[in-house]
């Protein structure tokens, strides 16, 4: 009985959100049935989403820690300009991936060292290491795109299995597996646990520090395939990919159940987050506004979910449960 | 009697449970009321009821004979009731004064803090309390004694006359707390200072109320005063039995070796050469004041702080323990004092944090939690303990003080200790609880487990240790075998025998 009363608490977020969701698809189809679900736009916009939802996964983990990570955008402009001249140059294709995921998971990596064991702000350290790896992306290209890629790897980005995007499928791939692993896995029974209160985690026997930095390691990881996948969908490497795709991440995990201060958070709940602010972007680009107001939307729904989180945590003080 | 407040048939539920019921009681102008009962008696939710902080469901307030309600803290300062809680709310950057007005700074008429006329009044508080400290001073700077004389300052500078102290006493020394009463007994003779007092500690409950309400289970069940007013009978109507609380718990099995030895353990400015030796089957008690330096020489014996110098022997080898994580894998756990900081994960169900410290133990060959034979060994704790509520997906700040230190204690013994270390094992925990908990340390050493026990009660330190090292100022001040040991003895050696003779 105890275990059914736990899993009735935890669907309801992700009550809320599926059915927003089914609403805002189903409204959509009735007000825009002509372009709402034709197979472009379903398609266009499921592709964009892609990135999000890899991105707001990793996130997902760094946030449970209680920590965040502001670096993402630019490893994945980073790992796609190193892995790009690494092809350019004639490199194989399978050895530049792993490149580029060791890139990634490397960056991630140094940032867990920064908030773990160097003891800084998780703001500062990854607000740090995003204008460093910008800024190199920037220097290793001068600012040009690194084109010219072998046909192999933009197979990847651009191909298609069974008639589904690749892109679609990694990353359904990657949420599935995460989302399988996260409740089960002692390891993120850790990551929980540190989030919560990092002092009692470390007088509980948890080596939160490497907790820390295998968290922003996956974090890290996760970017840097983000970025093999953009260089190959777009056929290049390019400094200026992904601005601001750690917002959208933060938010999308923040709509799904995450907090701020750490020790909450579900990929499920993140994969409904990614959704749910597709939809709303996709439903203003269909009543013709323009597509650039997609990172000023998430914001809005950003904020907007923080006040909610607030207006609990207030009444539940009331109600003296907390 | 005149009666400055009237409490008539309050009731108060949380969730649809009675918390308070019926509860009908007098506090007379200018007297000490002291409340009493176990932890979830409702003290606390009756105090914050009259301190405005919680809404009543059912009953009366009166205050000299008229009916008030209460919304709020602040409405309840203008009816002249403050309230100082349990933990200290000053902000350790800002001076006494700025600490004192708070949120009620006197400025010019272009907004600026008077800074001097700030410092003036926030003195003439002081002075009226018999305090010498410079407003300016940083409260950071104070004791935490003082910090709280601070709070009750600013408490007592909205100009009220029934002034409630929620156990105010829990992590003071013995000569503070004198302090402390001293000061509350200024309060009430100079300014005519009503003070109802919260306590778990029944000596200084008989030291310094006039009278005596005891709450149980949210009823209440009568009110002592003068010549009534002594421990059995306080702990007959707060527990409904008679239980023996003061005397010596003995061993029941024979001593066992040395498991470990710690020689000459240093740490600049917090402890210097701490030796001592812990023993199976026995019970080492460590006293000292606040500021001993007992707990800053465990933390780093466990590896959780830094340790200068010294050596540590365990079953027979030298060790160096470079965190708690290794301590408990060699079996050297330590209960903290701490329990909010560094003991509990109080948003986390009491199953994640029983299990917190032994997931090595519950984790399957596939990396996954066990969870099957994690609930199974959590709901053995939940039942062995008598945890309230028993369930385990509820979080551990929910539930009472008590019940909390239960489900650490849960936590602690499931990584199935060599060496035991308990820090201020019963510090906010009623005297049920507390009974409890005493006779499973005993138990447990009987079981085979050296225990160190760490404690600034003196009645605990001698009902439950073998031997006593006592520590002063970061020395050891000498090892006493309890045969007979007595409260005066103890603390001779404590301030040295110069000191006491005087």
């Amino acid at each position: 009985m105890e275990e059914q009363k736990k899993k009735l608490h935890v669907s309801g977020r992700i009550l809320t959100l599926s059915v927003t969701i089914v609403v805002c698809v189903a409204v959509m189809s009735f007000l825009k049935p002509e372009t709402f679900f034709t197979v472009s736009n379903l398609g266009s916009s499921l592709t964009t989403v892609t990135f999000n939802l890899i991105l707001a996964c990793g996130m997902t983990v760094v946030l449970m820690l209680g920590c965040v990570d502001l670096s993402v955008g630019p490893i994945v402009a980073f790992t796609s300009v190193v892995v790009a001249k690494l092809l350019q140059g004639g490199a194989p294709i399978v050895p530049a991936i792993l490149a580029g995921l060791l890139i990634g998971s490397g960056i991630g990596a140094l940032n867990g060292t920064l908030v773990g064991y160097g003891g800084l702000a998780p703001f500062v350290a990854t607000l740090g290491t995003q204008s460093v790896f910008r800024g190199l992306s920037y220097v290793l290209t001068s600012g040009y795109s690194v084109t010219g890629l072998p046909e192999g790897f933009s197979k990847i980005g651009q191909g298609t299995l069974w008639g589904i995007s690749n892109l679609i499928l990694i990353a359904a791939l990657v949420a599935a597996v995460l989302a399988l692993l996260v409740p089960r896995l002692a390891f993120f029974k850790r990551v929980y646990l540190v989030g919560t209160s990092r002092s009692v985690a470390f007088m509980s026997g948890i080596n939160s520090n490497l907790i820390l930095i295998a968290g922003y390691t996956l974090s890290g990881f996760l970017a840097g395939l983000s970025g093999i996948l953009m260089a190959s969908r777009y056929a290049m490497g390019n400094a200026g990919f992904a601005v601001g795709y750690e917002t959208q991440a933060i938010a999308a995990a923040v709509i799904g159940g995450a907090v701020m201060a750490g020790g909450e958070g579900s990929i499920l709940g993140t994969v409904l987050g990614v959704l749910l602010v597709a939809v709303v972007n996709n439903s203003f680009i269909q009543f013709g506004g323009n597509a650039e107001w997609q990172t000023a939307i998430s914001g809005i729904m950003l904020v907007f979910t923080l006040f909610i989180d607030v207006m609990r945590t207030r009444k539940a003080k009331r109600k003296g449960l907390i | 009697m005149d009666a400055i407040l009237k409490l008539e048939g309050i009731g108060k539920m949380f969730g649809g449970n009675y918390v308070l019921k019926d509860v009908s009681l007098e506090i007379g102008r200018g007297e000490v009321h002291a409340v009493i009962g176990e932890n979830g008696a409702g003290k606390s939710t009756l105090m914050k009821i009259i301190g405005g902080i919680y809404e009543p469901n059912e009953g009366v307030i009166r205050k000299n004979g008229e009916k008030i309600l209460l919304h709020n803290a602040i409405e309840a300062y203008k009816q002249g009731i403050g309230i100082v809680h349990q933990e200290l709310s000053v902000a350790d950057n800002l001076t006494i004064a700025e600490n004192i007005f708070a949120g009620r700074q006197p400025v010019n008429r272009f907004g600026f803090v008077r800074e001097k006329q700030m410092c003036e009044d926030a003195g003439k508080i002081l002075g009226e309390m018999g305090i010498r400290l410079d407003p300016r001073e940083k409260v950071g700077n104070l004791s935490v004694a003082m910090q709280q004389i601070i709070e009750i300052a600013k408490v007592v500078s909205h100009r009220i006359d029934v002034l409630i102290l929620d156990e105010p006493t829990s992590s003071l020394s013995n000569k503070e707390i004198a302090h402390l009463f001293e000061l509350v007994r200024r309060l009430c003779r100079e300014q005519g200072m009503t003070v109802i007092f919260i306590s778990h500690k029944l000596d200084e409950v008989m030291a310094i109320s006039d009278r005596v309400s005891v709450l149980r289970n949210g009823n209440f069940i009568g009110t002592l005063s003068g010549e009534e007013i002594t421990a059995s009978r306080m702990i007959h109507m707060m527990v409904g039995d008679q239980l023996d609380s003061r005397s010596f718990l003995a061993p029941k099995t024979p001593e066992g070796e040395v498991i470990l030895r710690a020689e000459g353990l240093c740490r600049e400015g917090k402890f210097r050469d701490v030796s001592f030796a812990l023993q199976k089957n026995r019970i080492l008690g460590i006293f000292g004041l606040i500021g001993a330096g007992r707990t800053e020489s465990i933390l780093s014996l466990i590896g959780a702080d830094r340790l200068d110098s010294g050596r540590v022997t365990y079953e027979g080898r030298e060790i160096r323990l470079s965190s708690p994580k290794e301590a408990i894998a060699k079996g050297i756990v330590y209960l903290t004092e701490n329990r909010r900081d560094l003991g509990l994960f109080l948003p986390k169900e009491i199953s994640d944090n029983v299990i917190a410290a032994s997931l090595g133990a519950f984790t399957t060959k596939r990396h996954t939690v066990d969870r099957k034979k994690a609930g199974e060994a959590v709901e053995g704790y939940i039942q062995k303990l008598k945890i309230q509520p028993p369930v385990m997906d509820k979080p551990a700040g929910t539930y009472s003080g008590g019940n909390q230190q239960k489900i650490l204690f849960s936590k602690v013994l499931l990584t199935d200790p060599k060496v035991l270390i308990v820090d201020e094992p019963t510090k906010g925990v009623d005297i049920g609880v507390k009974m409890t908990i005493h006779h499973m340390l005993r138990d447990l050493a009987d079981s085979g487990i050296a225990v160190l026990l760490i404690s600034s009660e003196l009645p605990e330190i001698l009902k439950l240790s073998d031997r006593v090292l006592v520590m002063h100022e970061g020395e050891c001040r000498g090892l006493l075998e309890n045969r007979d040991l007595t409260e005066r003895e103890v603390m001779a050696a404590v301030y040295g025998e110069k000191e006491v003779q005087q």
